[in-house]
């Protein structure tokens, strides 16, 4: 799995490496069971803190989605069920689809499209990062 | 402590062929002089050579080995800043009395070395034109190797407060001061060439004792200047 | 996590003369982390180190590596038995080639690595037997970096580590900082300006200013809370700029006003809409952003 992390972004980097992994499991890139890439290994090859990449490993398994094995490392967790997040996926494509063919439809141009999206987003909700476990 | 001795051979070495260098080339241009007749009977060889090797070329050789000791630098002067890697050095595992230790022995030992080798050399140039020398001269070797030890030591406690400029502008003042002033045939303790020389009569014992003992005294003031310092 | 701090500095003042170079600097490094240490040119950040190392004792205050006390002469030859220091000058002996240098430096050292500092004169491409003096800028930096990296030290304090250096050159010495944090679990205390490259590899962030420590904290932690308001109001409403500026640094321009805030909580979104405000967006601060709005404050 190819991870494309944005350290001078201001959303700390533990936050994207875990937002990465989570859609490689919605994609299928990452499959229940796979193991994930080493913490020094992951460090050295996109050159960020081991204590970050062992962060958002802790908080993945604290949600569910990862579990850590003594000694082995860490692993996609079977006990997802990566149908349901699929089927999430599948279902939200045709509104997606249906509504920026409308919003293309008006005269918006794409950037514009974009803009609308993210303001609305970010107006949904403030940021609050999840209460790190202790 | 090892790496130390290395470094500081490494350091001493140009500074050492320097000595040797000027040495060789007064001493060929005194025996060039010596054999060219004119001069030769005006002056006497062992009054002219005891001079330039006495009054000169111990201080200067020892000026030269001592050089920038581990230091370093004032705040005045024309060269700001540290001298380059002393940062690194400090930084490394060793306390402030090794780093100074290891360069002002490594220093010492090369001028003890120059004053065996280039004192005798003289005497064998002298013998070989014959010109008439004291006898016994090698008894005067504990004398020079006291002045030599003298010298070293204060070139070293200036080192250690001035920069490698200021400090060999004070020393060669120190060194022209001392050398008139034995010229001059002045008495007492500040004609190191007499005492050098073995000549200066009942002065002779007191000034041993006394370069020893300041010797003994600029080194341990050397020390806790270092100790003091903050870089 | 209750393992002692790598470094533990409490109250450090440090005056020259006239000039107050530290007045009561507070820090704590946990081991193992690897912290950025920034703040504007003579802030105080090279007194630290200094100080940190033994270079200079403190007028006041205390500091202590691994538990011991910095300021006495037989503890910091034991601090610095286990460092690796890069220092702001970077000059180093005229009369020695590199190899002898690396020679030098790891006869004081018994856990210096070979293999690594072989790799890292490699990647570096540094010929072992050219002379410092004769060395740009950038190789001089590398060539500190070897011998900073490949000591085997348990704490590493680099001052400008990647001053001069390519972007090649820089991937290649933040790669083998994280490397070395992540085998070893060294501590890494990285001054520097390049702040791209702090927060890229930095877990904990120590902002100085003016001799003081205004933040010294986990990186995450920091961006979690710090973050920009941009609010749009209908007409200007200087009663709701009032209220609001006591939250953080504003700034208004026509309708928009921009809040920069260091707290998590969304009161403040909720009472700028109280007050009127249409738009209220709310955007993560980088440490660029955040170093510039430290130091207006």
């Amino acid at each position: 799995m190819i991870f494309s992390l944005n350290p001078n972004s201001g959303i700390p980097i533990y936050l994207q490496l875990m937002e990465q992994i989570r859609f490689g499991v919605e994609t299928g890139a990452l499959r229940p069971g796979d193991q994930l890439p080493g913490i020094r290994r992951l460090a050295e090859s996109v050159v960020m803190n081991p204590n970050t990449v062992a962060k958002a490993y802790r908080e993945l398994e604290h949600e569910g989605l990862v579990e850590l094995r003594q000694g082995s490392g860490a692993f996609v967790s079977t006990k997802i069920d990566t149908g349901e997040l699929a089927g999430r996926m599948k279902k939200a494509k045709p509104l997606v689809k249906h509504t920026v063919q409308r919003l293309l439809a008006l005269g918006l141009t794409e950037e514009e499209v974009r803009r609308l999206v993210e303001a609305e987003l970010r107006g949904h909700h403030a940021p609050n990062p999840p209460e790190p476990s202790k | 402590m090892n790496p130390l001795w290395t470094r500081s051979w490494l350091e001493c070495r140009p500074r050492f062929m320097m000595s040797g260098l000027l040495t060789a080339v007064l001493a060929l241009n005194a025996v060039v002089m010596m054999a060219e007749g004119e001069i030769a009977g005006q002056l006497d060889y062992w009054e002219a050579m005891s001079f330039i090797l006495f009054g000169v070329l111990l201080p200067t050789s020892a000026l030269l080995l001592a050089g920038a000791g581990i230091n370093i630098q004032s705040n005045s002067g024309f060269t700001q800043g540290l001298h380059p890697s002393t940062s690194f050095l400090l930084s490394l595992p060793a306390t402030r009395a090794q780093l100074l230790f290891t360069r002002a022995a490594t220093g010492g030992i090369l001028l003890l070395l120059w004053i065996l080798v280039s004192f005798p050399l003289l005497l064998a140039i002298a013998s070989f034109l014959n010109k008439p020398l004291p006898p016994e001269p090698l008894r005067l070797l504990p004398f020079l190797l006291l002045a030599a030890l003298f010298y070293y030591s204060l070139w070293v406690l200036i080192a250690a407060r001035f920069d490698e400029i200021w400090s060999s502008t004070i020393a060669m003042t120190i060194i022209g001061a001392i050398a008139g002033y034995s010229m001059a045939g002045g008495p007492g303790w500040f004609n190191m060439i007499a005492f050098m020389k073995g000549e200066n009569g009942h002065h002779q014992l007191p000034q041993t004792l006394f370069c020893l003992a300041a010797s003994i005294l600029f080194f341990r003031l050397t020390l806790t200047i270092l100790r003091k310092r903050e870089f | 996590m209750t393992t002692a701090p790598a470094i533990e500095i409490h109250a450090l003042a440090k005056h020259y003369g006239k000039v107050e170079a530290l007045r009561g600097l507070d820090l704590r490094i946990p081991q193992g982390s690897l912290a950025g240490l920034v703040g504007l040119n003579g802030a105080g950040k090279t007194t630290t180190l200094r100080l940190l190392l033994g270079l200079a004792r403190p007028s006041a205050g205390h500091a202590s590596i691994f538990g011991l006390p910095c300021h006495s002469e037989s503890d910091s030859v034991q601090i610095r038995r286990r460092t690796a220091a890069l220092p702001e000058q970077k000059a180093l002996f005229p009369y020695m080639t590199i190899a002898q240098v690396l020679q030098f430096t790891r006869g004081f050292y018994p856990h210096w690595r070979d293999a690594l500092a072989q790799r890292l004169l490699d990647d570096f491409e540094l010929d072992p037997k050219r002379k410092p003096c004769s060395l740009s800028k950038g190789q001089l930096t590398k060539l500190h970096l070897v011998l900073c990296l490949a000591r085997g030290a348990d704490l590493l304090l680099l001052d400008e580590p990647t001053d001069g250096l390519d972007p090649v050159a820089t991937e290649i010495a933040l790669q083998a900082m994280v490397s070395l944090v992540a085998e070893s679990g060294a501590t890494i205390l990285l001054c520097s300006h390049r702040l791209n490259e702090i927060e890229q590899v930095a877990d904990h962030l120590c902002f100085i200013h003016k001799g003081r420590a205004l933040l010294d904290e986990s990186l995450d932690d920091l961006k979690a809370r710090a973050r920009r308001l941009v609010l749009v109001f209908d007409h200007p409403n200087p009663a709701a700029e009032a209220a609001l500026a006591r939250h953080g640094r504003f700034r208004r321009d026509g309708r928009s006003v921009s809040l920069t805030l260091f707290s998590q909580n969304d009161e403040v979104e909720a009472e700028a809409r109280s007050l009127g405000a249409v738009s209220v967006q709310s955007t993560p601060l980088n440490l660029h952003d955040l170093f510039l709005e430290m130091v207006k404050s």
